[in-house]
């Protein structure tokens, strides 16, 4: 599919060059780049994943990776984009074959998609902002939902970098963050290791033993202690889906972090996923009061003041019209990733129908992986607002939820075009 | 030459009264080496006489050195001619002759003239004294007092001189000696010269003193045919003149005296005989290098210098020495007013000394050479020596009269304090040893006026160590830190305060402002002003954490911020009377304290114009609330009422708390503490924590520990714990071992053991990680302790968990917590924190009562949502509409709760769960008739009303029957807008 997309892309006119190829030095960034991911399994990257990742057919990775024969321009910056390098570093300024003041402005793209964004980078969300402050900065834990690439990592990094924003200023909290896809926090006793590491990191001195990680007290006097020396602790867990397959063996750790997150007041947790943790739970068809400490917050789409400013700051030399932003809407519909890939493609092809075909060939991958995380009922419910004819209405409340998860728009239509087409697609 | 002699009056008065200006000069004319990066200071000797640098010798004589030929001699000029300041020489020398003036006039009246070699030796001794005191300008008196001695006995002088010549060898001798050593030193050069062209740097550089010495001490030798060294020499002679003089009683601290004396002109003599010796050694250098007739040549012109060198400096250093010995005696034999003339001369000019016992010593020994001749009137020297050397007379009393007259006219006409501090010490002196009255008060007042002056003044006073300014400092520096403290006018400068690079507090108590450079400065109230060490860092701490406060991304986190600093410093301002405060600057700090607070209050106002209010949302769900969030803990007594009465009770029954989750049992238990009596000590077990449960040993090391965590915080200390192993291996008999000891220590009291979720210990049981003899020993404990009481909290009642529970525990009461009342619920929304500020508006808290059922999780989640809602709006109202908004928002923040009841109570089995679900469906959409009557959903409804999910009720449109629905409206509006079935 991927491939027929590529010569789809290139039939319809777009600039093709003679090719990239890494330099030495670019391979040894990119394998070193691409051992730092985790899949959601927790394992590093395959070259598979880099493919699924960067939308780009696997035998090109291979190709890229190898240094067997050049690869064209826009595949080569795809794949730097996903493992966040910067492509002139990978293949050489010279190489970049496309015209100079292009080359520069492609670059220098101020768009950020793929991957989490800088904290200082960070638009809008201005009401989840305010519930995640009001939660822990009186000791309170929360939930902080959203479908993948619609934040929520970039949320806990921005908590983590300004936690003044959050915190009363005579206490500052020590922050720990885990992202549970790290296969080394697949067991409880790894994540008691990660936040005994952390913790010590931080504060230069272990709170327990390595070998009493296992050892409930140990693990207790030493959370008491921090308590004790009234540092509030924060535990953000992020993708916490990656341990829903082993949930059966975080039964008893489940109950144990909410005695110490709401009895105790030993830590605050904040937890990311794509979903609510009851409907984790549910789903697995385990009942457990865990989440029952937690607020949920949902990461919908961004509020239109936000993203309108991210786009004109993106392009602040340049200045942007109110029909691009409004061709902006039309394919990402607020949703922070799409805002992003659809600025970035404007601002990478300067024409909206260059800029559509290019969205289209980056997001389709992303449109998959999206479709693939609803269940059959959302589904359902998408097809119907897409318009697909002869499909009973979904019930209002399930309408309801994908409006908050930023899937429909409020008039109920899907909330982008392409979106709308891909689903439309779909067996 | 106005400004030469204006120079030469600061000369003589600052050698006088400020000898740090002087030394100023000094440095300014004749800058010292910079040493370790630092400036030295210039001395005496530099500045009246250059001083050869022997290690330029060395270095000039070394062969690299000699490559670089350009080089070396500017060098060598810049040795030898740089030190030396004319100009200044000349203005000493100036006033040494202007004070000579009287013995001038005095000799000129006398028809000796060998007297006028007196005045030579005036000339001497005051530059010989000006070369090892200055900047103290004790060498100005010496002319003056050589004129009182002179006039008093004018003849002394040539007896003595002629005494002193009798003593000299003959003539022929003398030149024996000074050509031996003459000879010596010419040896001396020459080995010298050898081991630096063989390049044996440290032989020559030690070699000369080693060679010079024994090449004066041969001379000496044989020039006066007795003594050991020329020093020990004078010494003797010294002390051998007096006591020929004045007899054996005086003879020995006379002859001190007179041999210091003597040695200072040995030193003279001997810097001059070495600067000739390396003039001409640099000046030969150069070509004695390569030529040996010059070298020779040069050798010989050497040789014949340091016999003229030596030769004269000996005449010169015998008469001078003489001259200050009898002058010596003489001044102990004047009348005593002339003495005491004297006494004030010596006095008054070593002062600049600034030594603080030096005046004592003085008038002592001055005393003690009196006592002879005047016996106790002899004591008038000791008040006129110290009131000279301390400056009471002529400067303190002159300085306090000026004080008192000006801070007179200070109040009158508002006089500028800043130029009248430059009219007093330490400007006009710095020897000020008494502190002057309201001398504090103008320095903190210049600071008011421009800080630049006082900061000067005060840097000025900080240098010169006497008490009277160090007691000004220390009586300033509250004012002045106070002042500046309250001189703040924004927050921004407020701030500021607490930075080192601040223009005026970092300077004036540098210690405050090392630790925030990151150095660990530990400082007490020893460690400087003490009123300052009291509050300063206090003031330190609210700027600190007003910076912080502002810093926080929420303008309610920066205004409640701030409001915690305005009660910090109204509470400060509070204790300020019993802190310890010095009275006299009591006003000042208060002053301060409420300056800041003003600021403060300033901002709160101004960050409440930004936010327009933005509300602390005070509502917590979710958690249990603990003891330190009391103020949103509302009700309940009537439950811990029962409690008691049922604690007390004879039987003694085991309690069991029961109800659905969320309705705050958890949040009863950990505030417990505050609602029962002091007698009856709650004790909080949880037993979802994984610890309690992991073993029986566990639950036993578990237990002890938190009776002996809440017994503490209720001010009891019980016996230390046993060790956890101790338990693994028997942990019953431990725990019994442990109660039987504690118990008895408690008195009267009991001890209520709360097992929260103790469905928790079934699950261990299931899966075997501890035995059922827990269930014996729990009962076991509940018979035979009467002091331990057990209340049992969890969802279900013992009935519902089985016989194993039912059967165990007989005595059993079941206490069922749900709803709040609906004061209580208002109380709550209405009241959550002393600084809430929402306001309702009408209907509201009604509407919010009838649709939460009063129900504590959900009043917290609406009253979470209402807050948030109304901080988005920027409103503190909430209206109807507001509320409506909330509803939406705390249906998605309160997703747990909402989904927990609509999978976990409306069904055991997923055929029940949606039949459940249907069955509430069709309530909260009024859809009675779709109701099935099936077993299953019976069994689901059973669950419903069980749980109180649902109700029962007289069904209006038929009298007589009854009908369902769902209890919470809340929750019906959450199933009829966002549930989805399974």
């Amino acid at each position: 599919m991927i491939t027929i997309i590529c010569h789809h892309f290139e039939e319809m006119g777009e600039t093709r060059d003679r090719g990239v190829k890494a330099t030495e030095e670019g391979i040894q960034k990119l394998k070193t780049a691409q051992a730092s991911q985790r899949n959601a399994e927790g394992k590093r990257w395959t070259l598979r994943d880099v493919a699924i990742e960067s939308g780009v057919d696997e035998r090109s990775v291979g190709r890229f990776f190898r240094r067997e024969t050049n690869v064209d321009e826009a595949t080569a910056r795809a794949i730097c984009q996903v493992l966040d390098l910067d492509i002139a570093e990978i293949v050489g300024f010279q190489a970049l074959s496309v015209e100079e003041d292009r080359t520069r402005q492609i670059s220098s793209n101020p768009f950020i998609y793929g991957n989490p964004v800088s904290p200082e980078k960070f638009y809008g969300r201005q009401r989840e902002i305010l519930e995640v402050k009001s939660r822990i900065g009186t000791a309170q834990s929360i939930n902080i939902v959203g479908l993948r690439r619609n934040g929520k990592t970039s949320l806990l990094r921005y908590i983590q970098a300004y936690p003044e924003k959050f915190f009363q200023p005579d206490r500052p909290p020590l922050i720990i963050r885990l992202d549970l896809q790290d296969g080394r926090f697949h067991s409880p006793n790894g994540i008691t290791e990660g936040l005994r590491r952390e913790i010590q990191r931080q504060q230069g001195r272990a709170p327990w033993a390595t070998d009493a990680n296992g050892d409930a007290w140990a693990v207790q006097d030493g959370l008491e202690a921090l308590r004790d020396r009234n540092i509030p602790l924060v535990i953000m867990l992020d993708e916490f889906e990656a341990i829903a397959s082993r949930l059966e063996q975080f039964q008893g750790w489940g109950e144990d972090w909410r005695s110490k997150a709401s009895t105790q007041g030993l830590f605050t947790l904040v937890i990311a996923s794509k979903r609510p943790i009851s409907e984790i739970y549910q789903e697995l068809r385990l009942t457990s009061p865990f989440g029952n400490i937690f607020s949920t917050t949902i990461l919908g789409a961004l509020e239109q003041q936000a993203w309108h400013r991210l786009v004109q700051d993106g392009f602040a030399a340049s200045g942007i019209s109110a029909d691009d932003l409004e061709w902006i809407d039309r394919f990402a519909g607020g949703l922070p990733y799409y805002v992003q890939l659809a600025a970035a493609m404007l601002w990478q092809e300067e024409d909206e129908g260059r800029a559509k075909r290019a969205f289209e060939f980056q997001a389709k991958p992303r449109f998959k992986e999206l479709w693939q995380n609803l269940n059959a009922a959302e589904q359902l419910a998408l097809r119907f607002s897409a318009g697909t004819p002869e499909q009973l209405p979904p019930e209002p409340a399930l309408i309801e939820m994908l409006q908050r998860y930023g899937l429909l728009r409020e008039s109920g239509h899907v909330f982008s075009s392409a979106f709308a087409a891909f689903v439309l697609e779909q067996p | 030459m106005k400004r030469f002699l204006q120079e030469t009056w600061e000369l003589f008065y600052w050698s006088l009264c400020c000898p740090s200006r002087l030394q100023e000069r000094m440095n300014d004319w004749s800058p010292a080496e910079i040493k370790d990066g630092q400036k030295l200071n210039t001395f005496a000797w530099d500045i009246l006489l250059f001083r050869p640098n022997s290690r330029f010798i060395i270095q000039y004589l070394s062969p690299a050195e000699i490559k670089d030929g350009q080089k070396l001699n500017t060098f060598a000029w810049d040795i030898l001619l740089f030190r030396p300041n004319s100009r200044f020489i000349i203005q000493y020398f100036l006033i040494s002759a202007v004070l000579s003036l009287p013995l001038a006039g005095l000799i000129s009246f006398s028809d000796r003239g060998s007297d006028w070699l007196l005045g030579l030796a005036a000339l001497l001794i005051s530059y010989g004294l000006g070369r090892l005191f200055l900047p103290a300008g004790i060498g100005f008196c010496s002319p003056l007092l050589l004129a009182l001695t002179y006039w008093y006995h004018p003849q002394l002088f040539t007896e003595s001189l002629q005494t002193v010549l009798e003593f000299l060898p003959p003539l022929s001798q003398l030149a024996i000696g000074v050509a031996t050593g003459a000879t010596a030193l010419i040896i001396t050069f020459w080995i010298r010269l050898e081991l630096l062209r063989r390049d044996s740097l440290s032989l020559a550089w030690n070699s000369p003193w080693l060679g010079r010495g024994l090449s004066i001490l041969a001379g000496s030798w044989l020039d006066v045919t007795y003594g050991v060294t020329v020093i020990a020499s004078g010494v003797i002679a010294g002390i051998a003149t007096v006591i020929f003089v004045h007899g054996v009683a005086h003879g020995l601290v006379y002859g001190i005296v007179a041999g210091t004396i003597i040695g200072i002109t040995i030193v003279i003599v001997c810097e001059f005989v070495e600067f000739f010796i390396n003039f001409l050694t640099v000046a030969e250098m150069g070509v004695a290098r390569n030529n040996l007739i010059s070298s020779i040549l040069g050798g010989i012109i050497y040789g014949l210098a340091c016999v003229i060198a030596v030769g004269l400096s000996i005449a010169v250093a015998s008469v001078v020495a003489v001259v200050v010995v009898v002058v010596a005696a003489i001044v102990f034999a004047l009348p005593l007013p002339w003495f005491l003339a004297g006494c004030i001369l010596i006095a008054t000019s070593t002062a600049p000394l600034k030594h603080q016992w030096l005046g004592v010593i003085i008038a002592i020994i001055l005393a003690a050479m009196r006592q002879e001749w005047l016996n106790f009137c002899a004591l008038w020297v000791v008040p006129v020596t110290l009131v000279s050397y301390y400056r009471i007379l002529p400067d303190y009393v002159f300085y306090v009269g000026s004080l008192i007259s000006t801070s007179r006219i200070l109040k009158r006409s508002a006089l500028n304090s800043a130029q009248r501090l430059t009219q007093l010490p330490p400007y006009t002196t710095e020897l000020l040893w008494l502190p002057l009255p309201n001398h504090a008060n103008i320095l903190a007042s210049a600071f008011h006026q421009d800080p630049n002056v006082g900061l000067a003044a005060f840097q000025k006073m900080q240098t010169i160590a006497l008490p009277g300014l160090q007691h000004t400092i220390q009586q300033a520096l509250p004012l002045i830190v106070a002042a500046q403290l309250a001189s703040n006018s924004t927050t921004s400068a407020l701030i500021n305060s607490i930075n080192p690079d601040h223009p005026v507090l970092s300077l004036l108590i540098p210690a405050y402002y090392q630790g925030i450079s990151g150095e660990t400065v530990e400082i007490t109230a020893d460690s400087g002003n003490s009123d300052i060490a009291i509050l300063f860092p206090r003031f330190q701490q609210v700027a600190s954490d007003t910076e912080a406060a502002l810093q926080a991304g929420s303008v309610a986190l920066r205004e409640r911020g701030l409001e915690r600093l305005v009660d910090q410093l109204k509470l400060l301002a509070a204790q300020l009377p019993g802190l310890g405060i010095k009275p006299r600057t009591l006003q000042n700090w208060k002053l301060a304290i409420e300056r800041w607070q003003h600021i403060l209050e300033l901002e709160i106002a101004e960050q409440q114009k930004l936010s327009q209010g933005e509300l602390l949302n005070p509502f917590q769900f979710g958690n249990p609330l603990r003891p330190d969030r009391s103020t949103i803990f509302k009700g309940r007594q009537a439950f811990a009422d029962q409690i008691v009465r049922l604690i007390l009770d004879r039987n003694r029954p085991t309690l069991v708390l029961h109800g659905p989750r969320r309705a705050g049992k958890t949040s009863f238990l950990l505030n417990l503490p505050r609602l029962l009596p002091s007698d009856l000590i709650p004790i909080y077990l949880d037993m979802q924590q994984a610890s309690m449960t992991d073993s029986e040993g566990d639950f036993c090391y578990g237990l002890v520990r938190a009776i002996q965590r809440d017994t503490r915080s209720q001010g009891l200390t019980l016996p230390p714990l046993p060790k956890r192993p101790d338990f693994y291996a028997k942990p019953y008999p431990v725990l019994e071992d442990w109660l039987d000891a504690v118990l008895p220590q408690l008195g009267e009291r009991r001890l209520l053991l709360n097992l929260d979720e103790f469905e928790k210990i079934g699950n261990a049981i299931q899966e075997r990680r501890i035995s059922s003899r827990l269930f014996d020993q729990l009962r076991s404990l509940i018979q035979h302790y009467d002091q331990l009481g057990f209340l049992f909290s969890g969802v279900q009642t013992l009935d519902e968990l089985g016989p194993r529970w039912s059967n165990y525990f007989i005595s059993v009461v079941p206490m069922e917590m749900h709803y709040l009342e609906p004061h209580e619920a208002e109380d709550l929304l209405r009241n959550p924190d002393p600084e809430f500020a929402l306001q309702y508006d009408t209907g509201v808290v009604e509407e919010i009562l009838h649709l939460t059922h009063c129900q504590p999780y959900l009043l917290q989640l609406i009253g979470f949502a209402l807050v948030t809602q109304a901080n988005l709006q920027h409103t503190q109202l909430a209206t109807q509409a507001l509320l409506k908004d909330a509803i939406q928002a705390a249906f998605t923040n309160g997703e747990p709760y909402f989904t927990n009841i609509w999978t976990e109570f409306t069904g055991t089995t997923p055929e029940e769960v949606a039949a459940g679900q249907t069955l509430l469906l069709a309530l909260a959409h009024r859809n009675d008739n779709q109701i099935s009557s099936d077993q299953v959903t019976q069994a689901a409804r059973s669950r419903l009303l069980r749980y109180h999910v649902i109700e029962s009720i007289e069904d209006d449109r038929l009298p007589g029957h009854r009908s369902d629905r769902i209890e919470i409206p809340l929750f019906e509006q959450w199933v009829r807008e966002r549930a989805i079935k399974a």
